[in-house]
């Protein structure tokens, strides 16, 4: 099945490869390396130059210089690594030169196919509706250079272009059939490359001296929607990170993820709380959760740690959905081990004089745990302590003691790491947790979305027989706690929004659907399949499962052979028939014929000698009756030739009744 | 050894292409003689496919599954859409001129349809190989093969294929079929001075020797050059022992009165040369308007002067032996 004679190019379909090419390309501006990209611009505008004859086909030394200075940025950026940017910079590197060269059809389809690849690898880093519409135009685009290598010699772009979109829009209904049908697999290899894209998320230690950068970002972090009703924004503490160690300056992890096994629910009462999350992609494994899970439903790729804390068990490098179970308030970790209780109470050691002093001065002895956190509370709220996302940064070794009496300028940071600090001199065992507060609430759909800048900071402290949350920046600043944070840490949309009403609405008719998007898009697994025909088939056996999808398939199938029977040009053999009847009958009445049983020849003789005037006319209308009725069947009249036809026939028969048959 | 048996294959398949699709003037692709198999760069266009699913299943990144799917049916589509690209095609024959066993004609071959879409991207030829484009066809539209003949008799072209890659090229869909032209290959001629003697071979593929002395000897009208099938005995050797050129020597002087052909006053053993030689008389007699008439088993012609009687003539030459088919 070799390539017919016909093996080039037509000029007009190398100009829609190159266009497409270069759009296609535009895509990965940001993604991939500029050279690179600008290198692939300058091949194809060098051959469209080429093909003008202006210049000619570079030699084989500027070629070499262009694949070797591509392969080099590819090196400079990317290194040795293995990551999904390094491979895909190196298939465009490597077809960098195609264009040049393009000049049999296989040439062009490795082009197109290029195209579908880059096309598809997308979104490995996008995601948004946004996004696939862009590709999805773009698919159109390449279908379209696609179809002009085998169009033939003559074709518009317009015809390329409306060729490709019936083509994909006739495959639209059996795509999304397959979509929600095909079975949804377990990775068949474990192939973790991770995206390089730079994602601002939470980090694993927090220096409180250190400038907030966190809080700046308006990524989305994740986005949660509660069955039922849904506890307030401001109570919403999503768990991510202990953090027990520290140095003096820097908060860390010191003990490793402990995980439990799900508790058995049998008997299971109605859950207090119930709520789906959908969390985008980061390159870690932690995932969001409000404290005291008590079941992951259906997942087993997601584990709870002895702290209540969530971990995938892999990197989240796509967005995943998980849904989420509180069956009772339970306490967090009821028992302590010795080490816990001193990783806990761990401090560093010779710094921070004068928090000691003032521990001192509290009479510590006669307090509970609580009734310590309510002196310091006291504490927090005596001083003036200022909320700030730009503090001033920490010198000394003694940060807590400079914080605390000296620069009291700071966020959430600050205060959670002073306060667990101040606890632990205490002898009460504390941590900092690390976390999201503060969502935001869509009203269309009713979901709440968390943004990098809700990142939080709060305190855990022991009372002696459970963990207990506490919020020192609440006590400081608590419209942090109610409002969020200050608008100038959003985006300029939230900001814009904010003015313009109607702008606002816009923005959350757009996030409401970016959430639908998530929803059916990203997250419809194997559990959301299952989920998704139990809906609308319920509980089914296998026979009637392939009875329905064989009848969708050939349903679906059917609907495209329709297609086959628009094709075709109306029959009009009918119509001419009667035609022909209505013109002899009437000729009959008027006594120009014995019979009606005349043909349309012996007619044509007849009214010509009767009537010279018509002649020309009725010949006319005689030849074509002649041609439609006895030709073999192609040769097709249509709609305009036969309104024309009637009208003569008309006209004919009008002239023939005034004038009178003598 | 495998080649053996992929002839053996291509035979068979050859044998039941034929059986399912008998010799007619007018054929319509439908159903029953369209083939669509992918080609290479549709199995190239799966294995993409494949990457991209598996992909997308190791990265559990559902917008890539949906693409991958979404190009899986548009291969499918692709299916219904390259056959009604070559469905409802009519291909019928016009009449195509009689020419000499050894020429070229040309066959035209007209294709017409009733839909509304225009048929694009057709090829028709012999093979895979020597076909060309055929033009958009709107509705009708001609296409004319050159077909070099190589056996006398009525017109038997081989299988004769249209196919198109069209639209995408991913997929192959073809149709092979057997035309009926309605005309004759007549044999080819071999020109002989006629004379009214006899004629026999000694020589069985190449001369004829002179049995009967040929009358006046070197007493030749004009010299012509040699042509393949011509005595060595009427080479003018001594020409060629001065020149070096093969020259035969022509009689004009035997051209007169009535000629007859006879099939029976040829001694050749082999049929096709006794045509070939007769038609290559009745060329020549028609050529110098000279009355001929032609006697062959089976057929004859009396004598007669003219364009019909030309072809009568070589109709009945060409026809020997095919007659009770």
């Amino acid at each position: 099945m070799g390539l017919m004679m016909n093996k080039s190019v037509s000029s007009g379909a190398l100009n829609f490869l190159f266009v497409n090419l270069i759009l296609v390309l535009s895509l990965f501006i940001g993604l991939l390396p500029t050279w690179l990209l600008f290198e692939a611009l300058l091949v194809v505008l060098w051959r469209s130059v080429m093909y003008m004859g202006y210049v000619n086909n570079p030699d084989w030394l500027v070629k070499l210089l262009l694949v070797v200075s591509g392969f080099t940025v590819v090196y400079l950026q990317y290194g040795t690594q293995t990551s999904i940017e390094a491979m895909l910079a190196l298939l465009v590197a490597g077809v960098i030169l195609k264009p040049l060269e393009v000049t049999t059809k296989r040439d062009a389809y490795v082009l197109v196919f290029t195209g579908y690849l880059l096309l598809a690898l997308y979104f490995l880093f996008k995601s948004s509706p946004l996004d696939y519409l862009f590709v999805f135009i773009l698919l159109v685009s390449n279908l379209a250079a696609q179809l002009s290598i085998n169009w033939g010699r003559r074709f518009s772009y317009g015809q390329l272009l409306r060729g490709a979109v019936s083509t994909v829009f006739k495959s639209i209904p059996l795509a999304l059939f397959l979509f929600f049908v095909l079975p949804r697999l377990a990775p068949l290899w474990s192939l973790n490359v991770p995206t390089n894209s730079g994602i601002t998320g939470l980090s694993d230690s927090m220096s409180p001296g250190d400038v907030a950068s966190l809080s700046e970002s308006d990524e989305l972090v994740f986005q949660v929607k509660f069955k039922g009703e849904a506890p307030l924004p401001s109570d919403q503490y999503w768990r991510v990170l202990l953090m027990d160690e520290f140095d003096g300056k820097t908060w860390r992890q010191s003990l490793p993820d402990q995980f439990v096994k799900e508790q058995p629910m049998s008997n299971a009462p109605l859950p207090l709380l119930e709520y789906d999350v959908i969390a985008q992609s980061h390159d870690k494994k932690w995932l969001f959760t409000l404290a005291g899970p008590s079941l992951v439903e259906a997942d087993s790729a997601i584990l709870i740690t002895r702290n209540q804390l969530l971990r995938a068990t892999k990197s989240v490098l796509q967005p995943i959905k998980y849904k989420l179970l509180h069956h009772a308030e339970v306490p967090i970790n009821e028992s302590m081990s010795y080490l816990e209780r001193q990783a806990f109470l761990q401090l560093p050691k010779g710094v921070n004089p004068r928090s000691k002093e003032f521990i001192h001065t509290l009479n510590r002895e006669l307090l509970s745990a609580d009734g310590l956190v309510d002196d310091l509370k006291q504490f927090y709220l005596s001083q003036s302590f200022i909320y700030s996302l730009q503090p001033d940064l920490l010198q000394s070794d003694d940060t807590i003691d400079e914080f605390l009496w000296g620069s009291q300028k700071g966020f959430c940071a600050h205060y959670a790491g002073s306060l667990t600090y101040l606890l632990r001199l205490a002898g009460v065992p504390a941590r900092v947790v690390m976390g999201y507060q503060g969502a935001e609430l869509n009203a269309l759909e009713n979901y709440y979305s968390v943004y990098q800048y809700n990142a939080h900071a709060w305190v855990e402290y022991w009372n002696g027989s459970q963990w207990q949350s506490v919020d020192p920046t609440a006590w400081v600043s608590p419209l942090r706690i109610e409002q969020g944070v200050s608008d100038n840490a959003k985006g300029l949309m939230a900001n814009l929004s904010r003015n313009y009403g109607w702008l606002n609405s816009m923005n959350e008719y757009w996030q409401g659907l970016n959430y639908i998007w998530q929803e059916w898009m990203l997250s419809y697994n194997g559990a959301a399949q299952d989920a998704f025909y139990k809906k609308w088939f319920g509980d089914i056996d296998s026979v009637y499962w392939a009875l329905i999808l064989l009848g969708c398939f050939s349903g679906f199938m059917g609907f495209i052979f329709l297609f086959l029977w628009w094709d075709r040009k109306p029959d009009n053999r009918h119509t001419l028939i009667k035609l022909t009847e209505l013109y002899i009958n009437d000729l009959q009445e008027q006594g120009l014929l014995a019979s009606n049983a005349t043909s349309v020849v012996m007619a044509e003789q007849i009214l010509t000698k009767e009537m010279p005037a018509l002649e020309g006319l009725v010949s006319e209308v005689t030849r074509v009756l002649q041609a439609q009725l006895y030709a073999s069947q192609y040769i097709v009249i249509d709609h305009q030739e036969l309104r024309e036809l009637k009208a003569k026939i008309k006209f004919i028969l009008r002239y023939v009744k005034a004038h009178g048959a003598r | 050894m495998i080649a053996a048996i992929q002839s053996k294959l291509l035979n068979k398949y050859h044998t039941w292409l034929d059986s399912r699709h008998p010799v007619s003037q007018t054929i319509t692709l439908a159903q029953r003689n369209i083939y669509i198999v992918p080609n290479k760069l549709g199995l190239l266009y799966l294995l993409l496919i494949l990457v991209l699913f598996v992909t997308a299943v190791n990265y559990q990144n559902n917008l890539i599954f949906s693409f991958s799917i979404l190009l899986l049916s548009i291969l499918l589509t692709t299916i219904v859409s390259t056959y009604q690209n070559i469905s409802g095609l009519k291909i019928t024959v016009s009449k195509v001129s009689s020419v000499f066993c050894g020429e070229a004609t040309n066959l035209m071959l007209h294709f017409h349809h009733d839909k509304k879409t225009p048929k694009r991207g057709l090829y028709v030829g012999f093979d895979r190989v020597n076909s060309a484009e055929i033009a958009e066809v709107q509705s009708t539209q001609s296409h004319s093969l050159s077909f070099v003949t190589s056996q006398r008799g009525p017109l038997h072209t081989p299988r004769l294929t249209v196919f198109c890659q069209y639209p995408l090229g991913l997929l192959t869909t073809w149709s092979w079929f057997r035309l009926h032209f309605d005309a004759l290959v007549y044999p080819a001629p071999i020109i002989l001075p006629f004379n009214q003697q006899f004629y026999d071979e000694t020589d069985h593929d190449n001369a004829v020797s002179v049995k009967a002395h040929l009358e006046g000897g070197d007493d030749f009208d004009s010299l012509r050059n040699y042509q393949v099938g011509d005595s060595l005995s009427k080479i003018a050797w001594a020409k060629f022992a001065k020149t070096q050129a093969l020259l035969v020597k022509t009689f004009e002087h035997q051209a007169s009165g009535n000629w007859a052909f006879n099939w029976d006053d040829l001694q050749s053993q082999s049929v096709e040369y006794k045509l070939s030689v007769l038609c290559g008389w009745v060329l020549q007699a028609h050529e110098l308007q000279q009355p001929y008439s032609l006697s062959i088993p089976g057929k004859t012609c009396s004598l007669n002067l003219g364009e019909a009687h030309f072809v009568n003539c070589l109709s009945a030459l060409a026809m020997y032996g095919f007659d009770d088919e």
